[in-house]
């Protein structure tokens, strides 16, 4: 390869380069997507997204607890076998303990893929799932009767 | 209880996906992927040295004994049974997806593990493909019977390799599209993708009986199209009856030159690609088109289907505009190709880049859907809980074997490795049709350009959030 071939080369390949560092800032200026090691950050243990339009769902947002004493329990609230608000989406820590909580207006059996947990819920009522968070990926939440999502579990490393 | 191993309904088979790979690893692997192509130009050899494959016989006499015609009726016999058991798991069987063997069987276990065979073992599926077995069977009976030998139409050259296309998206498009997540009631039924299968039977032993069936083998059977293109790459070949070894990657050299090649493997680049970007990075797309079509008074399921569809076709475009573009910079340096002879001249450098698609957006599924397989659904292949063949119907997936980071690893890896293997293809090919190595080089940029692309592209589907 001649000189000015290498030049022209090099100078396409600082273009492509920029635009990869550009894309990458980008990416890594989104929320939520830091990398923090070691520090478990039990702050935002459970979020709860607000996708629809109705916003009735986030009952109780966790005020960065410093210790899992007392952290609110997201509630799930399915009405006519659909989520409030859209699927959840809660999120923890490898390791930590997840609870949240559903109730429905419609008897169902609730079951947590991956983790393979299964409670059933009466007409009205609610269940509290309670367990440590182990496995890594994103699992879903399901009605199983019906095959409807209602969250999605993200556990990170 | 028996603990019940456990996938839902949507989206076929996915009980679990994978994290999103953080920013600092996408951030270090797309650099790697910019320093590797750096290497690249510069350590580049000046000869092609990829265009003969130095194929060579194993002098051992298994090798022989690999290829002969027992053993190839005995494989065909294994697949023909297999596809048996498949079709009537789903037949009989029941309605639960991941509790019946046929939608893991063949979506996971035959789709997504020949790549890999095939890749690692030379054209394995030719052996084991089941229509394939019957088809040659049929033929010879023929023959011996009455004596008469069969006459096959002569098959449209032109066509090439584009039935094969077309019914590859298709393959898919049923699994992600025609069985589309979330929607109760849409998702895709064992007894459905057995009926498919039949269909699929039916139609290719037709085909078979009308062109002949190795013809049809090498260009409109899918698999046989589709595995066989993964083949390419891998050193093991059957030639002259007996297996023989050749240079890596030589053989993709040659295997672009049937119409339709690049259609195929733009193809399996775009709906992989689809599939990883429906719950990501076309989420928000998918979602409005889908209201907009609701709005316009379609139902829910045929609302988004319709959005899938349009979305899997924009993907499809998008990849091979991507290449187009590439190809069209490489026709501006000059040295008298046509657009259409570097279109096809540089399909199998795709390759690699397909394969390291489907590695970073499988793999997972594969290594935890695979203990399934080889535990309760082959012991219970129906999904009854009365049966239980081999003592495994008990066993489950352990979701605790991959953790999240290996994953990463081997995603980032997999695009990577398979980004220089497409340079590599490139430049090689490049070198052929420049005599002048200064032309060669510059032509280079380009396809340089659309690997980038595609590999910082495969990275991005992987980084955005699935959740």
């Amino acid at each position: 390869m001649s000189k000015p071939d290498r030049r022209v080369a090099l100078a396409a390949l600082g273009v492509v380069a920029a635009i990869a560092v550009i894309v990458g800032i980008v990416l890594k200026s989104d929320p939520g997507e830091d990398e923090q090691e070691g520090g478990a950050t039990t702050a935002r243990e459970a979020t709860e997204k607000q996708s629809k339009t109705s916003g009735d769902t986030a009952t109780d947002t966790p005020a960065a607890p410093q210790k899992p004493k007392a952290p609110a329990v997201p509630t799930i609230v399915v009405r006519a076998g659909e989520p409030v608000g859209g699927v959840a989406e809660l999120t923890y820590q490898k390791g930590e303990r997840a609870r949240f909580r559903v109730t429905s207006d419609s008897a169902e059996e609730i079951h947590l893929h991956g983790y393979d947990i299964g409670k059933d819920v009466e007409a009205g009522g609610s269940v509290t799932f309670d367990f440590t968070a182990d496995l890594e990926g994103v699992f879903e939440v399901e009605l199983e009767e019906r095959a409807t999502q209602i969250a999605a579990l993200t556990v990170n490393p | 209880m028996i603990p019940l191993p456990s996938l839902p309904e949507a989206h076929a088979l996915v009980a679990r996906s994978d994290l999103p790979i953080p920013a600092w690893l996408f951030a270090w692997a797309a650099s790697g992927a910019l320093i590797v192509s750096f290497f690249a130009l510069a350590l580049a050899w000046r000869r092609p040295r990829l265009e003969d494959e130095h194929w060579r016989a194993i002098p051992w006499r298994v090798a022989r004994a690999a290829v002969s015609l027992p053993v190839q009726a005995l494989c065909g016999a294994v697949g023909v049974g297999l596809l048996a058991v498949a079709v009537y798991a789903g037949l009989r069987g029941t309605d639960a997806p991941e509790r019946n063997l046929a939608l893991t069987f063949f979506f996971v276990t035959v789709w997504l593990g020949f790549p890999a065979l095939s890749v690692v073992c030379g054209d394995i599926f030719r052996p084991f493909n089941p229509w394939r077995a019957v088809g040659r069977a049929a033929g010879a009976c023929a023959v011996e019977l009455s004596g008469w030998a069969p006459r096959h139409l002569r098959y449209p050259e032109r066509l090439g390799r584009w039935p094969a296309a077309v019914g590859l998206v298709a393959f898919v498009w049923l699994e992600v599209v025609y069985g589309v997540g979330g929607v109760t009631g849409a998702g895709l039924s064992p007894h459905t993708v057995a009926v498919a299968a039949l269909v699929y039977s039916g139609y290719t032993l037709g085909m078979m009986a009308l062109f002949g069936t190795e013809v049809w083998c090498a260009r409109g059977e899918v698999f046989s199209v589709y595995f066989g293109m993964f083949s390419q790459l891998g050193v093991l070949e059957a030639r002259e009856g007996t297996l023989g070894v050749r240079r890596p990657a030589a053989a993709a050299a040659h295997w672009a030159t049937l119409p339709g090649s690049l259609a195929v493997v733009v193809a399996s680049i775009g709906t992989t690609s689809f599939d990883g970007a429906q719950e990501g990075a076309f989420k928000g797309g998918i979602e409005a088109l889908d209201e907009s079509l609701l709005d316009a008074g379609l139902g829910a399921v045929a609302a988004l289907r319709l959005t899938d569809t349009i979305f899997l076709a924009l993907t499809l475009a998008g990849i091979a505009g991507v290449y187009l573009i590439g190809v069209w910079g490489m026709r501006s340096i000059g040295g008298g190709r046509s657009f259409a002879a570097l279109r096809s001249g540089f399909a199998h450098t795709l390759i690699p880049i397909a394969f390291a698609y489907l590695l970073a957006h499988y793999f997972s599924l594969f290594f935890f859907q695979e203990q399934a397989q080889f535990t309760y659904l082959l012991s219970d292949p129906l999904g009854t809980g009365t049966t239980d063949l081999f003592g495994t119907a008990g066993g489950g997936i352990d979701y605790a074997a991959l953790s999240a980071r290996t994953i990463w690893y081997v995603q980032v890896a997999a695009l990577i490795v398979g980004h220089v293997l497409g340079l590599t293809l490139a430049h090689d090919r490049a070198l052929v049709y420049w005599r002048d190595y200064r032309d060669a080089s510059r032509s280079q940029y380009w396809m340089l350009a659309v690997m980038v692309a595609l590999t910082c592209f495969g990275l991005y589907l992987l980084s955005v959030s699935n959740a």
